[in-house]
């Protein structure tokens, strides 16, 4: 890795220490979308921030090695794809779609809220792996670095 | 390359026909295909309509209630008719800023109207206390509670909240939409469970946006590259 790539040293420390935090929030919002104020939507944002201020702060290598296009463009697909394969299953096992199938456990607590969990999982990676997206392919109009 | 179109052309074809059967399917209840348990939907009846029909219940057999209610006053959680005609009280949803519950206690064929303070802390300490008032004692006497809740008859379609009974003691638990979806939160419950498909859409605007904007910019990068 090229060290003179990317913004000075100081921004770097804070990025590097600042990363983790921020993806583990996004986790966070994201997996207890169903219980707190969050949800899918904005914790996949927040992630994504996490990743294009890695981006920013240490060029777009040091990104890559995080994440790369291809990997976020699968992992865009699987978000989508969770969303559809739950939805259908809805149909086959309840017969209406989108219709929850895990059950609705003990309410206020992490394993509840049927499938609203794992749809925020799904939209979480969708969006966080979309944005990210978006930035390697603008990037890449530019010449990427 | 067109092969490739054609077996993906054909398999979209077939998943359509496929997602369009099932939804038949679940439409009519499982009746082509049943894959599993299908639940029997019946249209949600009006919580009024439920209460007009205890009440009905309630005025045509009122003695035969009262065997049924042989209940002491802890029993208010563990009513027999709640247990057994529960669909006739409909859902027991009273709203957190009416304090005051009306109960009507049954006692042989006297019925007697009891208010308690929801904000106190146990239900069955008050209850105790007015039976004290009333000198009566509670280990003899069969004692029988039908739930009247004011809120209920008031404002049948605003159900705010669902109370829990634990032990003797009546807490908050949770709002409708929370037993409807079982997620805590309401922006959730209505963003994926009520208006579900709406965000279903949303998501698919995001993902035709990503792989609209990736498919420009790389179209233009590998052009650049031919070059």
């Amino acid at each position: 890795m090229n060290e003179d790539e990317g913004m000075s040293l100081i921004v770097k420390t804070l990025t590097r220490s600042l990363f983790p935090i921020m993806v583990l929030f996004g986790a966070y919002v994201i997996l207890h979308g169903h219980i707190t104020p969050g949800g899918g939507f904005p914790g996949g944002v927040i992630i994504a921030t996490g990743v294009v201020m890695m981006l920013l702060a240490y060029g777009a290598k040091k990104a890559k090695q995080i994440v790369n296009v291809n990997q976020t463009t699968i992992l865009e697909s699987f978000g989508a794809l969770t969303i559809a394969v739950l939805g259908l299953l809805g149909i086959v096992l309840i017969g209406q779609f989108l219709e929850g199938v895990p059950g609705v456990g003990y309410i206020g607590t992490l394993f509840s809220g049927s499938n609203l969990a794992i749809l925020n999982i799904g939209v979480g990676i969708k969006v966080a792996a979309g944005l990210i997206t978006i930035t390697y392919a603008m990037l890449e109009l530019e010449g990427g670095h | 390359m067109k092969d490739r179109d054609k077996v993906a052309s054909v398999l979209v074809t077939a998943f359509a026909i496929l997602a369009l059967f099932l939804i038949v399917n679940g439409y009519v209840g499982g009746e082509l295909v049943s894959f599993g348990n299908y639940p029997e939907r019946e249209a949600t009846s009006d919580t009024f309509e439920n209460y007009a029909v205890a009440m009905e219940y309630y005025e045509n057999n009122q003695k035969e209630m009262v065997k049924d209610f042989d209940i002491t006053v802890k029993g208010i959680e563990s009513s027999d008719f709640m247990k057994n005609r529960p669909e006739e009280f409909g859902r027991q949803a009273i709203s957190r800023y009416i304090l005051k519950k009306e109960l009507f206690v049954i006692e042989g064929e006297n019925v007697l109207p009891l208010v308690l303070d929801l904000n106190a802390r146990s239900v069955s300490d008050q209850l105790e206390g007015y039976f004290e008032e009333e000198n009566k004692q509670l280990e003899d006497s069969e004692v029988s509670i039908l739930e009247i809740d004011q809120k209920w008859k008031i404002d049948s379609q605003n159900t705010d909240y669902i109370l829990e009974r634990e032990n003797d003691s009546i807490k908050v638990s949770s709002y409708k939409f929370a037993e409807d979806t079982g997620a805590a939160n309401s922006i959730t419950a209505i963003l994926w469970d009520y208006r579900g498909y709406d965000t279903l859409g949303e998501a698919t605007v995001i993902f035709v946006a990503v792989a609209a904007i990736a498919a420009l910019f790389r179209s233009s990068k590998e052009v650049d590259d031919d070059e």
